[in-house]
């Protein structure tokens, strides 16, 4: 079946980035909004908005889906996309989910019933114990110290505990169960052996309706704070080709094992001998996919669109070899200089680079308002190039030449990230960011700020043409009610 | 040479920068750098600058760093404490000087704070801005013209709130 219009059930840079290959697909877009985005991009950039009360209504977002005769919904990332009775309901009313079927959303998303049907499945597993929780402490002899004790239900760091030794297991348990009850509704808990300064390394799978299986190469996202990730790149410096083909013979494995559909990511963890150990499955889009889509000459969301409609996976063998490289940067409205508290204001200035090996994934423009109720990321920029070290010089020269005034970005940050000795080896792991945060200080130029007060004082007058305009808003903002919104 | 002062750490500080537009060229103290309203050359390459002004706030994004300043313009002082003050609707020249800049038309609303005129004197430039919120009521002179202190510059017919 061919779908001629699609109900993006979702916000921002994504909606505006299914939009976009919608559009060139010939296919019509629909998308909510709620009141705050009544005027934001991915409400100008669709053919259809349709106004919501939440993007987290699903049977609202299925009415409105049917009643502007869409055949298929595409959920993007976060919100409903791994919801496995979203996926359910779309399903009984005769629309087409984008996605894996809910028995694979399910199964994948609870950490614990993953890792026994990857275990299974044949891929590579860091030791690991679950069962009654007062044999805890044999548990943990079982899998080794250093250990982390995480939620059954968890993600994104929550409910997570790192014991290195064996009398502070006890409370460390204690803790996590009270997080998890409290993030998820639900305290069961798991050991697992803790691998010191891995690498994040992860593949995207895709599955047809049609049993067949396939698996990019990686993307490595080891750039993390706080366990979210920053940059991101395609391929890995340290992946070679005999470890690439190993990483993707897991990955077809696990979608042969799920009998999955559609665009996923197999994570793993890199440890400095070289193995790789299953982590997780996302059962969605990545935030990070345009690295792989520029390396490999890939749409994934055109191909995700392709699998729906029940068409075969017939990717030329091209597909199995990465070509150049490419790093994204995901520039947030936070401050790195004051502990990464998040910002909200008004974009006054909104001034994206361009360049043809630059890629901008955004769902804002200028004048719009950065507020508490979404995810703090701005942008994504995403640079290519022949070599790592071309693409790295992309992006930088991208991201100085990114002005946004108005909300504080981590921009000069990722600035300082780009042109750390560390990055330009390649040499880094997932904890790098946080085990050097002395190396990511803002070094600021007395020369470059005293001609920027010159400027300052020259051309920013209330009547000059550079100032775009004078405004009394930007309310102080709860930060304590962001952290949950960003995405892996 | 204007004097930009702000404020840094707590400190105030003070910057003597010039624009010459037509030698594109921004001299900063003792220095000089090749320079437009929208570019500024930086050991050699020309970077976009970008300025956003908030109240006595500025925010310049100027190669990748955002740069913020507590500024503290004696233009504005002047004329907050200036001749326009004095007779509310009445805008007079404080100082012998030359008209660089109308900024208003007459006809035109004003609020309170908006530049009115821009004009040179004793090398400095005094920006005199509106006290009273109104409608322009006469415009008495033109940019490059010579006036003597006390002269009339404009008149606001006050609009009574």
């Amino acid at each position: 079946m061919k779908f001629d219009t699609i109900f993006i059930a979702n916000r921002g840079e994504i909606a505006c980035r299914i939009a976009s290959t919608l559009r060139s697909l010939g296919i019509r877009s629909i998308a909510p909004f709620t009141p705050p985005d009544a005027d934001s991009l991915h409400v100008q950039t669709v053919d259809l908005a349709v106004p919501v009360e939440s993007y987290l209504d699903g049977e609202a977002l299925i009415k409105l889906a049917l009643e502007n005769g869409a055949q298929a919904l595409h959920p993007g990332y976060g919100f409903l996309s791994e919801n496995a009775t979203f996926c359910q309901q779309c399903a009984a009313a005769g629309l087409e989910f984008i996605g894996p079927d809910p028995q694979a959303i399910s199964k994948m998303g609870d950490k614990l019933v993953a890792k026994e049907f990857m275990a299974d499945a044949g891929l590579p597993m860091v030791p690991s114990w679950s069962g009654d929780p007062d044999k805890v402490a044999e548990g943990a002899e079982r899998v080794g110290f250093p250990l982390l004790v995480k939620a059954a239900a968890g993600g994104g760091g929550k409910g997570m505990r790192l014991v290195r030794q064996p009398e502070k297991l006890a409370e460390a348990v204690e803790r996590a169960q009270g997080e998890a009850l409290k993030a998820f509704g639900d305290d069961r808990i798991f050991l697992e052996r803790f691998i010191e300064n891995p690498r994040h390394i992860e593949v995207q799978i895709f599955g047809d309706k049609h049993g067949n299986a396939v698996c990019f190469g990686e993307r490595e996202c080891s750039l993390q704070r706080r366990y979210q990730k920053i940059v991101e790149e395609a391929p890995s410096k340290v992946v070679t080709p005999e470890l690439r083909a190993r990483l993707v013979e897991a990955g077809v494995n696990a979608v042969k094992a799920l009998r999955y559909c559609g665009a996923g990511t197999v994570e793993f963890i890199l440890d400095q001998q070289g193995e790789f150990y299953f982590l997780e499955v996302n059962t969605r889009l990545q935030v990070e996919h345009p690295v792989t889509e520029l390396v490999y000459g890939v749409d994934l969301v055109a191909l995700q669109i392709a699998v729906a409609q029940g068409e075969p996976l017939e990717l030329p063998e091209s597909y199995l070899n990465p070509r150049g490289w490419s790093i994204e940067a995901r520039i947030y409205a936070e401050d790195p200089d004051n502990n990464f508290l998040p910002s909200v204001g008004t974009l006054h200035t909104f001034h994206p680079p361009s360049g043809h090996n630059l890629r901008l994934d955004t769902g804002f423009k200028q004048g719009d308002e950065v507020s508490i109720h979404f995810d703090p990321m701005l942008a994504k920029l995403i640079s290519y190039g022949r070599t790592r070290e071309e693409a790295r010089l992309n992006l930088l020269a991208g991201l100085k030449d990114f002005a946004v005034l108005g909300v504080t970005t981590n921009i000069p940050y990722l600035i300082r990230i780009l042109s750390h000795q560390t990055f330009i080896e390649a040499d880094f792991d997932t904890q790098f960011l946080e085990r050097n945060p002395e190396h990511f200080e803002p070094r600021v130029d007395p020369d470059e700020r005293e001609l920027a007060a010159a400027l300052a004082g020259v051309f920013g007058r209330s009547n000059a043409p550079r100032v775009l305009s004078e405004t009394t808003t930007s309310p102080t903002s709860p930060w304590q009610t962001l952290g949950n919104w960003r995405h892996n | 040479m204007a004097k930009f002062r702000h404020i840094e750490d707590g400190e105030t500080r003070e910057i003597e920068a010039v624009y010459h537009a037509s030698e594109n060229t921004l001299f900063v103290g003792e220095k000089s750098f090749r320079c437009t309203p929208q570019f500024v050359e930086l050991n050699g390459k020309r970077v976009p600058f970008w300025i956003h002004r908030e109240g006595g706030k500025a925010q310049v994004w100027l190669n990748g760093t955002i740069h913020e300043f507590e500024l503290d313009d004696p233009r504005r002082r002047n004329a907050a404490g200036g001749s326009a003050g004095a007779g509310g609707g009445t805008v007079k020249a404080q100082m012998p000087g030359k008209i660089l800049q109308v900024a208003v038309a007459q006809g035109d609303q004003v609020e309170v704070g908006q530049n009115l005129v821009l004009m040179e004197s004793m090398k400095m430039e005094l920006a005199l801005d509106a006290t009273v919120a109104g409608v322009v009521k006469t415009v008495a002179v033109e940019p490059g013209q010579m006036v003597s202190q006390g002269a009339l510059l404009l008149e606001i017919e006050e609009t009574k709130a």
